[in-house]
């Protein structure tokens, strides 16, 4: 329980840094380029302005996808003190999230359709929220032989 | 009695640390320099875009995998803070090995190329449309600065020190996730 309650500390950590600098006070994309919370998140996410969302004038540090991420881990956290999924449900989910991603990924590329907001943070969300579940996956019961 | 011994994890960890830095190297650095090769035509997403993909994909693979590896090798039950230690050790590995091609790139194969991608990032600036001019000069003048602060080996260092820190934290959750997908479950009797 207190592993359960300090990986869902750390998210919301997490969450706020990913918020961006918008969050933290700033109001405008040139502090944003200079900002440690971008920097944090530099090396794992393409942090493209037209892909991002905007707080308080200013971009978060990730794209909106990878807040989705953040989001549904966060959010998965919270949902398993709750609800118990079988491993092999979310093993499902967490691939057909995967999935959905990479054809949404090459069709963007290819210019099938433009990046669709609602799409890119609705596919983070499921695979995050996946991910959330199976981090605290060792709360479910043992399987019975 | 015979000592029970506990099995090491830590070959897989170097050979998947080392195999997806170095696969993380060669393809930021690729992706570099096919975006130093373009002409700047001031779109927001670049081939440079793609480098942070790339190394997040394979960052996160390196706890994940080895967490497989290692569940598959003993066939013995895991449990999540074994798996959250291996990530965090292959995400340690994964981070050296990544940051030590990127500083022995930009500071003794090619030391202009931190330079040359720093112009071609402010002409591609300018050569965005809907931005206005004022707000332009300011984003140019901070990407500037960052590039300077970069240029240095102890800005450099300070980066890969946060990135690095970064990449480790991911390798422990997906470390956890991997025992939650391979690891064998214990029974219940």
């Amino acid at each position: 329980m207190r592993a359960h309650t300090l990986l869902m500390a750390v998210f919301a950590v997490l969450l706020a840094f990913a918020a961006g600098p918008g969050l933290w006070g700033a109001s405008d994309p040139v502090t944003w380029i200079g900002s440690w919370q971008k920097a944090v998140f530099a090396s794992v996410c393409h942090q493209d302005l037209n892909r991002s969302i905007w707080l308080n004038g200013a971009p978060m540090a990730v794209c909106d996808r990878c807040f989705g991420i953040y989001a549904g881990t966060a959010m998965g956290l919270v949902l398993a003190y709750a609800i118990r999924p079988r491993i092999r449900a979310l093993k499902v989910a967490a691939v057909w999230a995967l999935v959905a991603i990479l054809i949404d990924v090459a069709a963007t590329l290819a210019g099938v359709w433009p990046p669709l907001r609602s799409v890119r943070i609705a596919t983070g969300l499921v695979l995050g929220c996946a991910a959330g579940f199976l981090l605290v996956s060792w709360r479910n019961p043992p399987s019975t032989p | 009695m015979e000592p029970v011994e506990k099995p090491s994890y830590m070959n897989d960890a170097v050979r998947y640390g080392a195999l997806f830095g170095i696969a993380a190297s060669v393809l930021s650095l690729a992706l570099t320099y096919l975006y130093l090769g373009s002409e700047p035509d001031g779109a927001m997403f670049t081939p440079m875009s793609m480098v942070g993909i790339v190394v997040c994909l394979l960052g996160a693979m390196t706890g994940l995998l080895t967490v497989r590896t290692v569940a598959k090798t003993t066939g013995l039950p895991m449990k999540a803070g074994q798996g959250a230690v291996i990530g965090l050790v292959a995400g340690a590995l994964f981070t050296v090995f990544s940051g030590v091609i990127s500083v022995v790139w930009t500071q003794l194969v090619d030391p202009s190329l931190t330079d040359r991608m720093m112009e071609h990032m402010i002409a591609n600036f300018e050569a965005m449309a809907n931005l206005p001019a004022e707000s332009k000069e300011q984003m140019i003048d901070a990407v500037a600065a960052e590039f300077e602060k970069q240029k240095t080996f102890m800005g450099q260092l300070a980066a890969l020190g946060l990135n690095g820190l970064f990449n480790v934290v991911l390798n422990v959750f997906t470390g956890m996730i991997g025992v939650a997908v391979f690891a064998k479950k214990e029974e219940v009797l």
